[in-house]
């Protein structure tokens, strides 16, 4: 997974291994943050998976996939592919 | 009537590409698919059919004379699982600002899912008059092409698309 976020004051371009924010653990906590803010939202465990498992299909056919491309007039980017 | 230079033209914009873009995946000069699309040469006999490969559609529809239909009906026996399309909106601003995102119909039907279950999403001011179920179903049942096309009177364009 690549992101990249230019502004004026950020300059970030990180490469991941998906597998690394796509997992289970990362669900875990990601449903424990959410639920911990914001009590009302109620995503169980199996929502959030399949969530991850349709991400990771798509990404097996379809290599490095442009999910994000935004540029601004005044010259920030923020780019997504998975 | 169209020609093939107005058909380049539309096919590259409504998958938010620019000539560039085109041109370094034919690998041809961003000039050569300036001049297809001003009809002022033709794409190499040799290109049509990545062109149209690329493009999601064949090389007869191509060469045809038939203006391009922005939203098309498929056939029953030519309709893909939902899983196989990609949900596009294209934003492009006056001020020059650009959007581009390309989502897995796959994944926008699971994040729906998700989203009606968030009182936040489900419940949002903009959001509750679109009936989402609706256009999957729409999408379901062979509708694909440039589903939404707004030309603001500042010049904005919001384009989606399904293909």
């Amino acid at each position: 997974m690549k992101v990249v976020i230019k502004s004026e004051k950020t300059n970030l371009f990180i490469i991941l291994p998906t597998s690394l924010i796509l997992n289970r653990l990362s669900a875990t906590i990601a449903i424990k943050i959410i639920k911990s803010k914001q009590p009302s939202i109620d995503i169980s465990g199996y929502d959030f998976k399949k969530f991850i498992n349709s991400i990771k299909n798509y990404k097996r056919q379809h290599k490095r996939w442009e999910v994000v491309n935004i540029s601004s007039s005044n010259g920030e980017i923020v780019f997504v592919s998975l | 009537m169209s020609s093939i230079g107005t058909k380049i033209a539309f096919y590259r914009k409504s998958r938010g590409m620019t000539q560039e873009d085109l041109a370094e995946k034919l690998r041809v000069s961003a000039q050569a698919v300036s001049k297809w699309e001003n009809d002022i040469a033709c794409p190499d006999i040799l290109l049509l059919a990545p062109l149209s490969k690329l493009f999601g559609t064949t090389t007869d529809e191509l060469l045809s004379a038939d203006s391009v239909k922005s939203v098309r009906l498929l056939p029953e026996n030519e309709r893909s699982d939902i899983k196989g399309l990609t949900l596009k909106v294209i934003v492009d601003s006056n001020d020059g600002d650009k959007v581009r995102i390309n989502l897995p119909m796959e994944l926008v039907k699971v994040a729906l899912e998700i989203g009606s279950k968030i009182p936040q999403i489900a419940n949002n001011e903009h959001l509750k008059n679109i009936d989402f179920e609706q256009i999957i179903l729409m999408v379901e049942s062979g509708v694909i092409g440039k589903l939404v096309e707004i030309e603001s009177a500042d010049g904005d364009i919001v384009n989606v698309v399904v293909e």
